[in-house]
């Protein structure tokens, strides 16, 4: 899976999670980018995004996620077999 | 109640809720109708999801919450502080999170064993301290969760029985909570020690959700205990359901008794497929024996049904169900039929059936009904209905271990009533007998819960909470009185409540009630009787009465015009009141009860 395809499921997760239609994402893109994207969405985001690609984040890394591009390094990363 | 399809599917789906709460939440709020209450979650932990769930459950189920979430750990300080915005917004229910991460005194291992008595002590002290402040400050339900094992245990298997440990300490703070529980009719517990043992402790004792959000439990598990929650908020606001309507091939016994024969089919002791639909009749016995009525609505020759049960393996017996439907008409006007026959709401029924199209032509042909996933292996069935929390009670009480007696009582009244041409001799032939008499504390608890689940005979389905009932007993504004009724084929409880105050001359009536099982009894007239009879003693001439219209009162519209009261505003059958002026010489409307009204 490329980076388009995991932006793709990414924007499906958050247009569920804050009941809007799909955001545009790239890996630049940060929560201050999405309207309603703030820190009780970005706790359910997450959790969404484990449960969805089947990977667990370590504390180190929930606490480094800065853009969209940094969570998909770390699912990449994770599916690896980092 | 909405009639309109569930959002919430039963066994539940934790992910699908987590991940689109949102637009489940819009959906719901669509549904006109919705019971307005406020609940005030007060949390030792973060408690941002599980307010958004919790919602959820609530609007499913009719009841549309406003909340006051404290900041984040500050149930401590927001109750015992003055908090003018707590106050301000009047809670109807407050509910407490508080779990292991708030305990301030679990032992040391140097602690002797008097320190370690106080500081079980102290720890319920600081606890009980809350409550009784909520009880003086706002005297709203209280719902507070126990404790849940701890997430380690350095004394490993010791924990339990070395009285420095944990789980030791968990166990003994959670006794005391329950014997508070049980001597505190307005307090709730909230069993999250059951609750995460049946999720897993594992996935409880999530420490990333701890250490990244602070949450006291895994967020998986969210879902799961605010349905636990909701399912007593509902209980509070009389939201839970009476009646479990069940299929019989496949459902109660393995195999179709109509092909197979009585003796073929899988029920007792026989193999694991047999035992498995023994340990559900075993429940579904259960619920019956705690107040939940029966019924059978089966596609099936009435004799082949009925000999399923004379197995002799049976746990569930014929005479277990208040309406047995075995015929090959549609479900739909089977359960229209049970409905009509035990005199209860399509929306207080549960519809269990193994067969998945069945479930789905019920749900979309009955309003209401919740029919649950049950799935096709009886393995589960069991574990399906009892974390649904669909049957929640806040209190079982005596009139509820009866609740079967009464329902087989009036199947044999009906019966009856086929023998006499007029009904007035047939009510006579009943030999009543009723008791009216002002509110007290003994009945407390029972007019509580008959106010607050009353759908059908209810004049204004105003609900009220313990303390406003308690306050109804002194009240020297207030007229306030229930009534038992019995016959000759026994007692039915109490069975209605009216609720007045007092106004110059003027004796307004806020809530009338009466339970559906004594309806056509005459007991209305008796209990107006003896209302007159208060009023005028006390020097009123006037009863004014109120009807207000809702989905389900429509049996009452017409019952202050029965009585000979005047309408002065509304119109029939909508919204409207009434008046009544009391004649000098009032001849009583009531003469088939024999009314025994001393005290």
């Amino acid at each position: 899976m490329n980076h388009d395809d995991l932006l793709d499921k990414i924007a499906i997760i958050i247009a569920d999670v804050l009941d809007t239609d799909k955001p545009q994402l790239d890996m630049q893109t940060t929560a201050n980018n999405i309207e309603g994207w703030d820190s009780l969405a970005h706790i359910s985001i997450v959790t969404q995004i484990e449960s969805d690609f089947q990977v667990k984040f370590t504390l180190v890394e929930l606490a480094e996620f800065s853009t969209v591009g940094s969570i998909v390094q770390a699912i990449e990363r994770k599916r690896n077999g980092d | 109640m909405p009639s309109v399809k569930s959002e919430i599917t039963i066994p539940l789906d934790s992910n699908v809720l987590l991940r689109k709460k949102r637009g489940i939440k819009r959906t719901l709020l669509a549904v006109p109708g919705l019971l307005k209450k406020k609940i005030a979650i007060l949390g030792g932990s973060t408690t941002a999801e599980i307010k958004d769930i919790l919602e959820i459950f609530l609007l499913d189920a009719g009841i549309e919450p406003e909340f006051y979430e404290s900041d984040y750990n500050q149930y401590y300080q927001v109750i015992m502080f003055e908090n003018a915005a707590l106050k301000a917004f009047a809670p109807d229910v407050i509910f407490i999170h508080t779990t292991q991460v708030n305990i301030r005194n679990f032992p040391s291992i140097a602690d002797s064993d008097a320190a370690v008595a106080r500081k079980i002590d102290d720890e319920f002290t600081l606890l009980r301290g809350l409550w009784e402040r909520i009880k003086t400050d706002y005297g709203c339900t209280i719902i507070q969760n126990n404790f849940e094992l701890p997430f380690s245990r350095p004394l490993g298997n010791l924990d339990f029985s070395d009285i420095h440990g944990k789980t030791h300490f968990i166990a003994a703070l959670n006794q005391k909570i329950a014997c508070y529980a049980q001597d505190n009719t307005h307090f709730l517990v909230h069993d999250i020690h059951y609750l995460s043992s049946w999720i897993g402790l594992e996935k409880w004792h999530n420490r990333k959700d701890w250490h990244s959000y602070k949450y006291a439990m895994g967020l998986n598990c969210v879902p799961t205990f605010a349905q636990n929650l909701a399912a007593i908020v509902k209980a509070v606001f009389g939201k839970t359901k009476k009646a479990l309507i069940l299929d019989l091939d496949n459902t109660l016994w393995g195999g179709i008794i109509g092909d197979d024969g009585v003796h073929q089919i899988k029920i007792g002791s026989g193999s694991a497929i047999a035992e498995a639909y023994t340990e559900f009749q075993q429940y579904v016995r259960d619920m019956r024996d705690r107040g939940i009525i029966l019924a059978v609505a089966s596609k099936n020759d009435l004799h082949n049904a009925k000999e399923g049960f004379e197995h002799p393996d049976s746990t569930l017996r014929f005479d277990d169900f208040v309406s047995f439907q075995a015929n090959w008409d549609p479900k739909s006007s089977n359960i229209h039929r049970i409905a009509g026959e035990a005199n209860i709401g399509l929306d207080s029924m549960v519809f269990v059936d193994d067969n998945p199209a069945e479930r789905e032509l019920v749900r979309q042909q009955v309003p209401g009904i919740v029919a649950p996933e049950m799935g096709d292996d009886i393995v589960n069935y069991v574990a399906i209905i009892d974390k649904s929390g669909l049957f929640e009670a806040t209190r079982i009480l005596a009139d509820d271990r009866n609740r079967h007696q009464f329902y087989k009582q009036n199947t044999t009244r009906a019966e009856q009533v086929s023998q006499f041409h007029d009904y007035g001799e047939y009510l006579t032939s009943l030999g009543m007998s009723a008791q009216i008499r002002p509110f007290d504390l003994a009945n407390l608890e029972r007019v509580t819960q008959l106010i607050n689940k009353t759908n059908q005979f209810n004049l204004t389905t105003r609900r009220y909470t313990l303390s406003e009932v308690e306050d109804l007993i002194e009240g020297a504004e207030s007229v306030a009185m229930y009534g038992r009724l019995s016959d000759k084929f026994g007692d039915n409880g109490l069975i209605t409540a009216v609720i007045g105050h007092l106004e110059a001359e003027t004796l307004h009536i806020n809530l009338w009630i009466m339970s559906c099982r004594v309806l056509k009894r005459g007991m209305e007239f008796a209990l107006f009787d003896e209302l007159v009879r208060r009023a005028s003693a006390c020097g009123i001439k006037t009863i004014v009465g109120q009807y207000m219209k809702s989905a389900k009162n429509n049996m009452v519209s017409g019952l202050y015009r029965d009585l000979g009261f005047d309408r002065v505003s509304g119109a029939e059958s909508a919204d409207s009141q009434w008046v009544y002026q009391i004649p000098s010489a009032y001849q009583k409307k009531n003469s088939y009860i024999e009314v025994n009204n001393e005290s």
